[in-house]
């Protein structure tokens, strides 16, 4: 088994009586993963990476950096950005980087090698204050790239980015996941977590509804469209057929769920075989959205009112 | 094990290039080093224009010994204290700065403890408390020696634990500024209330708690503040003055420092960021 980087045990916080923000969260990141932390707003992810970064106390649970517990000085070995980046206006790029060096205790900063790495060369003498949203997004990912860090953390690193600025921030951050840097990133945008992340865990509610890793998520949700001139007979077809888990009618023919070991020409084959004459057939490449949306169904039918809680 | 260099070296790195900051500190030194070199004019005026009356006409002869050596550290030591209210904006501001612009919290999340962060405000407190001492330091030997009639080494020293006095009245003042910045967290509402308390509900207060009700007011904050350095002038018109720097004023004023520092951990610790 690999070091593990964050490990969470029932990690909760209640922000009053009515407002429980994460309820009992079991994490366990192992090095080398790209980690989503996947959910509507208000499901709890900030609250949870607030509280393992030490700026929101936590309730009840205990969480874990590298195995060694919640020292402050861990959080020296991670670079994290928390919702907006937040540095001191009136400081440069450069000065504010020496800032955050100190804090780290890096003596000898290499402040050009990472301005240059986020494109903020020719404006790092230029005060925080006069940067764009995504030049302020990308001075943050140069603060947490200063210790070289084990894990960075990044907290919806989109968000409010015109497309643009999007397209640059998650190239910065797939360049450093391919650098073998762990990372942990929290995000409702679903369409990222499946372009960036080899593993992700479902929240909703503050509570932990789903995890495991991307590939299967989207592999076990694969479906294959297909249609036929006799819809009837097609379905009589389907339904009897051992390979088939499921199917239900859409706008044209029918989606069908597969055994693993079958794929759209097994199927194929056997429909020829029981004289079904297809006219579509396509093998649908399943978005996480969908498994998502599966997944919220789901726990929705799991959930009972009487449990059911506000995050924040 | 804090590393008071390093929490030193974090302020100074985040300060350094704050206009505002450097504004208002180099208006404190201008407003100290001004008065103190105008002071004698204002009062030569004053006495001029006061030749008639039975008491000070006496001085309008002589002037008033002010700047004399042994005198002058507590007269200038006592006078400083109006300015001391301009460096509680500058820490205000320090404090309010980092809550408004999220910073303590990134301060935090970067590997900051909350005691090391507490101690980085103290340490600049500290800082410019010395700073002050010194200025009137160095003010008060400029000026005695240009009027003193004394100039010698044993009345120069003597009384100069005034100096230190001044230096832990403004530490202690600028604890309380600190701490109510940490509970308010804005800084126009924080230097209002800062302001309304200190100059005036106060000492309101306690002057009709004295008066009225025959009180001991000497454990309020800024009345303790302000009793290390105890008002100079009755010299000049009565025989009886306290001419020097007391023990328990300085310890009861210490523990309000205390106190204060305390209370602001106190808060640090209990909120979320």
């Amino acid at each position: 088994m690999s070091e593990i980087i964050l490990q969470t045990d029932g990690l909760t916080k209640r922000f009053s009586r009515r407002i429980l923000a994460v309820d009992g969260l079991d994490l366990a990141i192992p090095r080398g993963q790209v980690f989503g932390l996947l959910g509507p707003n208000g499901s709890g992810k900030t609250t949870t990476l607030g509280m393992v970064l030490g700026v929101v106390s936590k309730t009840a649970g205990q969480y874990s950096w590298f195995g060694q517990g919640e020292d402050y000085r861990l959080r020296k070995q991670i670079g994290a950005i928390l919702e907006q980046p937040n540095f001191y206006p009136f400081l440069s790029a450069r000065q504010n980087l020496i800032v955050h060096s100190r804090i780290k205790d890096i003596r000898k900063p290499d402040t050009e090698g990472l301005l240059k790495m986020v494109g903020l060369s020719e404006r790092a003498d230029d005060p925080f204050r006069t940067y764009s949203l995504g030049m302020k997004q990308r001075l943050a990912i140069a603060s947490a790239m200063l210790v070289d860090p084990k894990v960075l953390l990044f907290d919806e690193p989109t968000n409010g980015l015109d497309p643009m600025g999007i397209a640059e921030i998650r190239q910065l951050i797939l360049d450093i996941r391919d650098m073998g840097k762990t990372i942990i990133l929290a995000s409702h945008l679903l369409d990222e977590v499946q372009k960036v992340c080899s593993h992700f865990a479902v929240l909703r509610r503050g509570k932990k509804i789903y995890s495991g890793s991307v590939h299967d998520a989207l592999h076990s949700h694969e479906a294959i469209g297909v249609a036929a001139e006799d819809a009837q007979r097609l379905a009589q077809a389907l339904s009897s057929c051992s390979g088939v888990q499921s199917f239900e009618p859409e706008k044209e023919g029918f989606r069908v769920q597969v055994i693993p070991s079958w794929n759209a020409a097994e199927l194929n084959t056997y429909l020829v075989g029981q004289q079904v004459a297809v006219h579509y057939l396509e093998h649908k490449r399943s978005s996480l959205e969908e498994k998502f949306m599966a997944i919220l169904k789901e726990s929705d039918a799991v959930l009972t009112p009487g449990q059911q809680n506000a995050g924040s | 094990m804090m590393q008071i260099r390093k929490v030193i070296e974090l302020e100074y790195y985040k300060f350094r290039h704050y206009r505002p900051f450097l504004v208002i500190l180099g208006l404190y030194i201008f407003c100290f080093v001004l008065s103190g070199l105008s002071i004698k004019y204002l009062l030569d005026w004053f006495l001029e224009e006061q030749k008639t009356d039975d008491i000070l006409k006496h001085f309008a002869e002589t002037g008033l010994p002010l700047f004399d050596f042994v005198d002058i550290w507590q007269n200038l030591g006592w006078l400083a204290t109006v300015f001391k209210w301009i460096p509680a904006f500058v820490i205000i501001i320090s404090v309010t700065l980092e809550y408004s612009q999220k910073t303590i919290k990134q301060n935090i999340i970067d590997g900051l403890s909350k005691k090391e962060f507490l101690a980085s405000k103290v340490a600049l407190v500290a800082v410019i408390s010395a700073g002050s001492a010194l200025l009137l330091l160095m003010l008060g030997l400029f000026l005695g020696l240009l009027y003193s009639p004394v100039k010698g080494m044993s009345y120069i020293l003597e009384n100069i634990s005034f100096v230190a006095a001044y230096g832990v009245e403004v530490f202690v003042f600028l604890c309380m500024a600190m701490f109510a910045a940490f509970l308010i967290r804005k800084s126009g509402v924080t230097i209002i209330l800062f302001l309304l308390y200190t100059a005036s509900i106060e000492p309101i207060l306690t002057a009709i708690l004295r008066y009225e009700f025959k009180w001991q007011v000497w454990y309020f904050p800024v009345e303790a503040i302000n009793l290390i350095i105890r008002v100079p002038f009755q010299r000049y018109a009565l025989s009886f003055v306290h001419d020097r720097v007391y023990g328990q004023d300085v310890l009861v004023a210490l523990g309000w420092a205390g106190i204060f520092i305390l209370l602001s951990y106190w808060l640090l610790q209990r909120r979320d960021l």
